[in-house]
């Protein structure tokens, strides 16, 4: 009762003060119950569900109270299809405000001039105040929640290009989206899509999101038989073995490119991305043997599992307290995270005395109440649009020995990409490889800063098929029904920019703007928040306040409605020695278990993904 | 699930989940029979709803209790003369007066009569709609639900309702299913097509919306329906009287949830038999305006 009387209290605090200024303008003692306030308001408004109908279980399985079913199923159990891998993604917005749009609304203005006039690189810019892990961590984070079907190749949107536009085809092919089944309820509702991972946070990343997938990872590749002892299957190197074309189980994106290494997912990859697929899975491997040390007759199975709750917390622990921190480097924004999973009593006093309270603001949501607010949990379509962060990649990379600084190798993007990544180990090391991108920056999330790699990015070279994944990322929102930047803001309880002008204080890029959009309605939501970048960004944030009011939603809902962070985020479930690796889990930690010769490099970051000392200075 | 219960003045439970309300109009517990009991103001809503929504002493088939028989032929009837008018489509000249309309012609009031003129053509084609019948409709969908105790007492006292009632009915033959649709259902159309021109004046949402779209959005719900316990039972572990009368709150549920399935009530008995030549009409009418929008 008091924590309702309490959100009341929050919710109306925050709508006054957002009247006057947003949060980050505010003092820290108005901001903190002011973004309490916001978060607490969105959970009322702007959560959505678009299953018509219950998504089908599978039957229910022998032991859904200990373990994480592979599919994502049974998390709730009064609603066991919920979350699971080939639901719908909910939404951020009432349903009726996401409609995708067709025709010329479509491709006006054109997604491949935004391209080339707005997100081209110039420059690289980069973001000093972080080190390349964070781009690598967002990727390997987004393939745990969400990778939408796959495109049907055949006929796709046909995009027509300026005489001055030097792409290979012309018009442009952009693969359409593959909108989910039609039911007997979706009549007069927008097209809905499909996540084909779990959208829970439980590291379908490292494990994928079926029992195929996951015996595969298992699995010995050289024999074919399930690893008997708990692991995931790694090379006598420790690297993630080279998926085999017959192995592949065709769940994701699998044996496309030679020498791509095998993991739950392995879209969209490159060498930020295997190595935290493979830092994770060596992780898990040490946890199986902690535990078997703690049960010596535990069988594999349930070793397994255990270790795969723990490195699913682990995973989610480092990105609640330290990632997402890194990237709102203010006072008010680490804190704020920081309270999702130990509430404002603090670390200290959590792993001290435990949960005091009831509440989630006092306590963080670990071990609370589970709550889906206003709609069965699901990642939203509003959110991938706001995980499109491209520009966070470089398009050179330079690979350094950590004990001198000295370059071993200088590549560039489709060096490191696809089959490419497994390559690298052999020419760096795995250590070098985590040294140089500790000591290299992201890209800065601004307008002209798209990587030009992935704007021609090879999807088929050998017949010169390419796509320009700034292009597509405009067409995508339009097509999935992201409203356009204002009446985004607005929809997320914001104030909407009424010129240019107000929309950013750079004065070149408001006359860019102005020469491609007729209006500044007409903005993509992707623009505005990239444009939002200079006059409207929280100090020492590397994302827009826009996509940060989503965040701020969704960060703490992944935890609020898992039943593995809430109820059963128990010694009982975890185990005791597998709650205690959770409690003294951080980035550093699982670097310095796996990669032990680099620490002095990490040591006195804040934390690891802020810029590691380099070189000889350690 | 929200309940107002004060002893003796009223007892209502009202619903607004759109799956909580799909699963209590199909649950044979709750019915439309609207007996006069229980609480005071239970006792005046049924009254208001049974007088006004009945012709000659019979409820309107939108409002008559399940009964032995369902669909009532009627209503069969209805549904299958209005899926065919969707099959056919809306005849030239209403789709451009419609469509002119959206487009921002005439007066915005405009909208009443014109498209209770095109709903009485589909029950008789020389139907003509004028302000009197718009006015008589209006107070149609008005007297179940006004308990105003002023405007009730000139109503009575004026033979309002029951005048209007009249005029209504005699426009389409006595025909109880279509004095419904000119008189009440009527306003839910109204309103979506008033939407629909709102949506035109905004260049972005012209520019933007499909006709499944604008439809989607534009498409407007009955704010409201009732239900009552046939005996004494349980809802969500409340106890509930016969008298109690449950709101399905449609306008709350479908604006949170919208589609088809709440707004005409789809897939249970008391489903609405204009769910396909409504939504039909609608997006004809967007498309229509905006093939060659500015």
């Amino acid at each position: 009762m008091l924590e309702r009387i309490l959100d009341i209290f929050l919710g109306i605090f925050a709508r006054i003060t957002e009247r006057f200024a947003p949060w980050y303008r505010l003092p820290f003692s108005l901001a903190l119950p002011s973004l309490a306030g916001v978060r607490i308001n969105m959970r009322t408004r702007n959560l959505y569900d678009c299953e018509t109908a219950p998504h089908p279980a599978p039957p229910r399985p022998e032991d859904l109270i200990h373990a994480r079913t592979a599919d994502g199923s049974y998390n709730d159990l009064g609603q066991p299809g919920m979350g699971m891998c080939g639901a719908r993604f909910g939404r951020n917005f009432p349903i009726h405000n996401t409609f995708g749009l067709e025709g010329e609304a479509l491709l006006n203005p054109s997604p491949r001039e935004i391209s080339n006039k707005l997100l081209a690189r110039d420059t690289f810019v980069p973001v000093p105040h972080l080190n390349l892990l964070v781009a690598a961590w967002l990727q390997f984070m987004v393939h745990d929640w969400m990778v939408h079907a796959p495109s049907p190749k055949d006929n796709p949107h046909k995009l027509a290009l300026g005489e001055d536009d030097d792409w290979y085809e012309n018009p442009m092919s952009i693969l359409r989206s593959e909108p989910d089944t039609v039911g007997a309820g979706d009549a007069g509702r927008p097209a809905t899509y499909t996540n084909t991972e779990t959208h829970w946070w439980d590291g379908s990343q490292i494990y994928g999101s079926s029992l195929d997938r996951q015996r595969l990872v298992r699995t010995d590749p050289t024999t074919g038989k399930l690893l008997e002892d708990g692991k995931i299957y790694l090379s006598p190197s420790g690297n993630l073995p080279i998926i085999r074309p017959e192995n592949d189980v065709g769940d994701a994106t699998g044996a496309k490119f030679a020498q791509q290494e095998l993991a739950g997912v392995n879209a969209n990859w490159w060498i930020g991305t295997s190595f935290l697929h493979t830092l994770f899975a060596r992780e898990h491997n040490t946890i199986v043997e902690r535990l078997h040390g703690e049960f010596p007759a535990a069988q594999g199975e349930w070793l397994f599992q255990k270790a795969r709750l723990v490195n699913a917390a682990v995973m989610a622990k480092i990105h609640t307290t330290e990632w997402t921190p890194a990237l709102m480097n203010s006072v008010t924004g680490r804190f704020i995270m920081r309270t999702n999973w130990w509430g404002v009593a603090g670390e200290r006093f959590w792993k001290s005395f435990g949960r005091v309270s009831e509440s989630e603001i006092i306590s963080g949501i670990l071990g609370s109440a589970p709550n889906h607010h206003a709609a069965p949990f699901a990642m939203t379509e509003e959110f991938v649009a706001c995980y499109r962060m491209h520009s966070l990649i470089p398009d050179e990379f330079s690979f350094r020995r950590h004990a001198d600084d000295a370059e071993i190798l200088a590549t560039d993007m489709a060096g490191v990409s696809h089959g490419n990544a497994s390559g690298i180990y052999a020419k760096v090391g795995f250590d070098d490889v985590c040294y140089s991108l500790g000591t290299s920056h992201p890209g800065a999330l601004v307008l002209h800063n798209f990587p030009n790699f992935l704007r021609k990015l090879p999807e088929d070279p050998v017949k010169g098929i390419f796509s320009d994944l700034g292009a597509i990322d405009i067409l995508r929102d339009r097509e999935r029904g992201i409203p356009r930047y204002c009446e985004f803001r607005r929809l997320l309880g914001m104030k909407a920019p009424r010129s240019f002008a107000q929309m950013t204080a750079n004065p070149k890029w408001q006359e860019e703007l102005a020469a491609i959009y007729p209006t500044v309605e007409d903005v993509d939501m992707l623009i505005g928040t990239l444009a939002e970048s200079d006059g409207g960004t929280p100090e020492g944030f590397g994302f827009s306040d826009t996509v940060f009011r989503v965040f701020v939603l969704m960060a703490s809902r992944r935890l609020k409605s898992d039943r593995f962070y809430t109820t059963d985020f128990t010694p009982e479930v975890y185990t005791q020695a597998g709650f205690e690796w959770v409690a003294d889990a951080t980035m550093a930690a699982v670097l310095t278990r796996h990669c032990p010769a680099i620490r002095p490099h990490f040591a006195d970051a804040r934390n690891a993904f802020f810029p590691w000392t380099r070189g000889g200075d350690a | 699930m929200g309940r107002l219960h004060i002893p003796g003045l009223i007892d209502v439970v009202r619903e607004s989940s759109a799956a909580r309300i799909d699963a209590i109009a199909r649950d044979p517990r709750f019915d439309r029979e609207y007996r006069a009991q229980g609480p005071l103001l239970n006792r005046m809503i049924v009254r208001n709803l049974r007088g006004a929504l009945a012709l000659d002493g019979v409820p309107l088939p939108p409002v008559a209790p399940h009964g032995g028989e369902r669909p009532l032929p009627a209503q069969a009837a209805l549904a299958a003369r209005l899926d065919a008018a969707a099959e056919a489509g809306p005849s030239a000249s209403d789709l451009v007066a419609l469509a002119n309309y959206v487009r921002g012609e005439g007066r915005e009031a405009d909208a009443g009569m014109l498209v209770q003129r095109v709903t009485g053509a589909l029950f008789d084609p020389d139907y003509r709609a004028d302000p009197q019948s718009w006015s008589d409709a209006k107070v149609l969908a008005a007297a179940p639900s006004t308990l105003n105790p002023l405007r009730r007492m000139a109503w009575t006292i004026t033979g309002r309702i029951g005048k209007a009632r009249r005029r209504l009915a005699a426009k389409v033959g006595n025909d109880p299913s279509a004095l419904h649709g000119t008189g009440v259902a009527i306003h839910n159309l109204e309103a979506a097509l008033r939407k629909l021109r709102a949506l035109y004046a905004d260049p972005e949402d012209r520019a933007r919306l499909t006709p499944q779209a604008a439809t989607g959005t534009a498409l407007t719900a009955p704010r409201q329906v009732l239900r009552q316990p046939v005996s004494a039972t349980q809802l969500d572990g409340a106890n509930l009287a016969r008298s109690t009368l449950i709101v399905l709150q449609l306008e709350q549920a479908n604006a949170r949830d919208p589609g088809y399935d709440t707004a005409f009530m789809s897939g249970n008995w008391a489903e609405c038999p204009a769910r396909r030549w409504v939504p039909t009409l609608l997006s004809a009418v967007w498309a229509k305006a905006t093939e060659a929008a500015p």
